[in-house]
């Protein structure tokens, strides 16, 4: 393994997957957090409550280590975070408008981490894979991979309550940020299970992949009908 | 790994911090949670970006040098920033006396980017010194062949963890005081000791000018830090002296001399809650007249409150015909909806006799008053209990966010006043959104109605819309200057609408038509 010097370069899919990655992850965190305050009161304290919940979740989430190639692990994990865009706000919005209370809450902090945990695992991941191509030169890894989530993290910050809530809403920006993360699951896959294609697990990955695209564009499609099944669940 | 920790930490803080102070002076906290946060991560990716390019390949001993001096950077472009946000009134006010010729609003803007440039600024530091940490942690562990992902997870782990206990810190103990930009002082304590531990873990290591440089650094931020800590309180109170002086006289030509002109005529109380900042405003040249401010926004005054008030409650009778016995007021914990009702008689002028059922004081109407915050009918007792005539003890006060007050009720109340502030943030907008309305609809009795401030002109087709898809149908905007929405969902004809619209005493906007796309939903947001 050489070790990596000024020429040494993470590939631009690499870096364009950190990117997508970062912007589909704040998403959902923004996303969580606006239904929270919408669900429990216009507190800001809550607000940022559920930020400290997934903040406290991604750190935990990054200890975690799954076996395995980085890059299948990574297909896998952002196929099971594309479901999670998906369905973790239609979660918390039905356990803040069919359940009581604290036990409400406590299914609602609980999506928030497990979300946060799963998306924990992304930068650990994409860092493993930059450093096959770069070797061991862990600042450069890191410092780029950085850099990327904080500009992917600046773009859904600005985006989320400027543009995606007025004019796409809640629901779609979900759909959004589900469909970010299984281009990255589909081109994963691509990329790294060659010889995993022809395995029975392939099967199963492949059928979950397709499935997602068609709840995503299904969804997005029928997204004033949902609006009108949450409004439901909100005034019963 | 407890670098990255503090360096994590401080820089949570700082966006916090600067959003708040962002949100104070702008009043749409949606856009400076953005705008603040994306600056910030641009400027944290250009520091991650410039260590790449700048510093990665450089000597051991260079990095180690930036590693100390950016700490410092760090240090002082807080404080600067701590300054520059406190005092930004002064500053535009400054600015104003000096260069008359320029107009307002490009002064504004030219103060709006360079609260850009600090910040952005500040992230760079911040960015780049991460980065020059965990490249200074992998000089330790230089024997490895390559990245482990546990590496990365451990570094990532505690950043998170110190972006964790900043939220936290900021939502539960920064912002509930006067001033929360007093507390950047925390953070910037935490980087001035990493900044004193990588001077002296590094310091033989440097050149005699270089060392030279690092000790005036450090001494320099010393001395801004002790100014900021005098005198950061101060400066953020001077600052509401300008942002209050309501003539606007300013009979002086320097900041200083009409900022004590202005401490002659004026007296600022601040109170703090979880919720908000309260500023109660006495004139001390102007006898019994006072403000109240909120976060910034003016709330009311002591001589001209009855005209929003009376056009508040008088229109809701004269619409409805009718006066209601059961009353659910939302957001009024001034009191002083519930004083003019308390007050108010069925004959008064301005309904002109066509209210069927008098409104006497053997007819005491039963009014519950919905309010968040408990600071406002505190303040309401401490500051003006002689003009609210003691009306919040004999309402039924309940202090609740008013959303989940509707949502767990089913009552028949025959009539609700809504009196919010504008809709200036996303929080607040879920109060004028459809949800909200079709709540409110399912409290109200068959032939119950509502009344509500409307925020802006350009927001009548939303407000109506809104009003329409949650089932009113019968919407009247009424009023001139301070504008409100009455709305009730009885059978009536257009003739007969159109004859109340006619002989009514108070002045008619038109209603805009209902538009599908305008209505406003917590999942589809068309306000603010």
């Amino acid at each position: 393994m050489t070790k990596a010097t000024s020429s040494s370069k993470i590939s631009l899919k690499v870096r364009q997957w950190m990117l997508f990655v970062a912007i589909a992850s704040f998403l959902t965190e923004m996303i969580l957090a606006q239904m929270a305050s919408v669900l429990w009161g216009g507190v800001l304290t809550k607000y940022i409550l559920s930020m400290g919940i997934f903040i406290l979740a991604l750190g935990l989430g990054s200890l975690y280590q799954p076996k395995g190639v980085a890059g299948e692990k990574l297909a896998w994990q952002q196929l099971v975070m594309s479901g999670m865009s998906i369905f973790s706000p239609w979660l918390v919005l039905w356990s803040g408008t069919h359940l009581y209370s604290w036990f409400a809450k406590f299914i609602a902090a609980s999506a928030v981490f497990v979300v946060g945990f799963w998306s924990g695992m992304e930068f650990p991941l994409i860092a493993s894979i930059a450093s096959e191509e770069v070797g061991a030169d862990f600042s450069f890894v890191f410092s780029e991979l950085l850099r990327l989530d904080y500009l992917g993290m600046a773009i859904s910050s600005l985006f989320f309550p400027v543009f995606l809530l007025r004019n796409i809403g809640v629901f779609q920006a979900s759909f959004l940020a589900a469909g970010v993360n299984l281009f990255i699951a589909a081109m994963a896959f691509w990329q790294y299970m060659p010889g995993f294609r022809l395995k029975k697990s392939s099967f199963k990955f492949q059928f979950f992949l397709v499935l997602g695209f068609i709840l995503i564009a299904s969804g997005w499609v029928l997204n004033k009908e949902l609006i009108s099944l949450a409004q439901e669940w909100m005034i019963q | 790994m407890i670098i990255l920790f503090l360096i994590s930490f401080s820089s949570f803080c700082y966006q916090a911090l600067a959003a708040k102070m962002v949100y104070l002076y702008v009043l749409d906290d949606t856009a400076a949670f953005a705008l603040v946060s994306s600056i910030f991560f641009i400027g944290m990716s250009r520091g991650c970006y410039r260590f790449l390019r700048v510093f990665k390949n450089s000597s051991s001993e260079r990095q180690r040098y930036y590693l100390a001096s950016n700490e410092v950077s760090v240090v002082l472009a807080a404080l600067i920033m701590g300054s520059f946000f406190c005092g930004v009134p002064l500053l535009l006010k400054y600015f104003e006396l000096h260069f008359p010729q320029v107009q307002l609003e490009t002064l504004q803007i030219f103060v709006a980017v360079l609260a850009m440039i600090i910040l952005n600024r500040l992230g760079t530091y911040l960015g780049l010194e991460i980065c020059l940490s965990y490249n200074y942690q992998q000089e330790l562990h230089a024997s490895r062949e390559k990245v482990e992902s546990k590496d990365v997870g451990f570094a990532i782990a505690w950043t998170y963890l110190g972006g964790l206990i900043a939220s936290a810190l900021c939502a539960f103990w920064f912002y509930a005081q006067v001033n929360p930009m007093k507390f950047v002082l925390v953070p910037v304590f935490f980087n001035f000791v990493l900044a004193i531990y990588f001077v002296a873990k590094f310091f033989r290591q440097f050149s005699v000018w270089k060392k030279l440089r690092l000790i005036l650094k450090l001494l320099f931020a010393v001395f801004i830090m002790l100014r900021f800590e005098t005198r950061g309180e101060q400066l953020y109170q001077n600052s509401k002296f300008f942002l209050y002086n309501v003539n606007g006289v300013m009979p002086y030509s320097t900041v200083l001399d009409n900022l004590n002109f202005l401490k002659r005529r004026m007296q600022i109380t601040s109170v703090a809650s979880p919720y908000q900042i309260a500023d109660w405003v006495t004139y001390l040249d102007r006898p019994k007249f006072s403000r109240l401010y909120l976060d910034g926004a003016f709330q009311f005054d002591t001589i001209d409150e009855n005209k929003y008030h009376e056009p508040f409650w008088k229109g809701g009778l004269y619409f409805s015909g009718r006066t209601p016995q059961h009353i659910l007021i939302m957001g009024g914990g001034d009191g002083l909806l519930a004083k003019m009702i308390f007050e108010s008689e069925a004959t008064s002028e301005a309904t002109k006799g066509k209210i069927t059922d008098k409104f006497t004081a053997q007819v005491i109407p039963e009014i519950t008053l919905v309010e968040l915050d408990s600071m406002v009918p505190q303040l309401a007792n401490d500051y003006w209990k002689s003009s609210e005539n003691n009306s919040l003890n004999k309402v039924k006060l309940e202090l609740v966010d008013a959303f989940d007050y509707l949502r767990a009720r089913k009552n028949q109340w025959s009539a609700i006043f809504l009196d919010f502030p504008d809709p200036r943030s996303a929080e607040l907008s879920k109060l004028y959104s459809v949800e909200f309305y079709r709540m409110v609809k399912k409290n109200l009795s068959s032939d119950g109605f509502i009344v509500l401030d409307y925020p802006r002109k350009d927001s009548s087709k939303i407000i109506s819309s809104t009003l329409m898809a949650a089932g009113f149908k019968n919407i009247i905007f009424y009023g001139k200057g301070n504008t409100f929405v009455y709305a009730d969902a009885i059978d009536r004809s257009e003739m007969s609408l159109a004859s109340l619209k006619a002989s009514s005493p108070f002045f008619i906007n038109s209603t805009p038509a209902f538009d599908i796309e305008a209505v406003n939903s917590i999942f589809n947001l068309r306000l603010p």
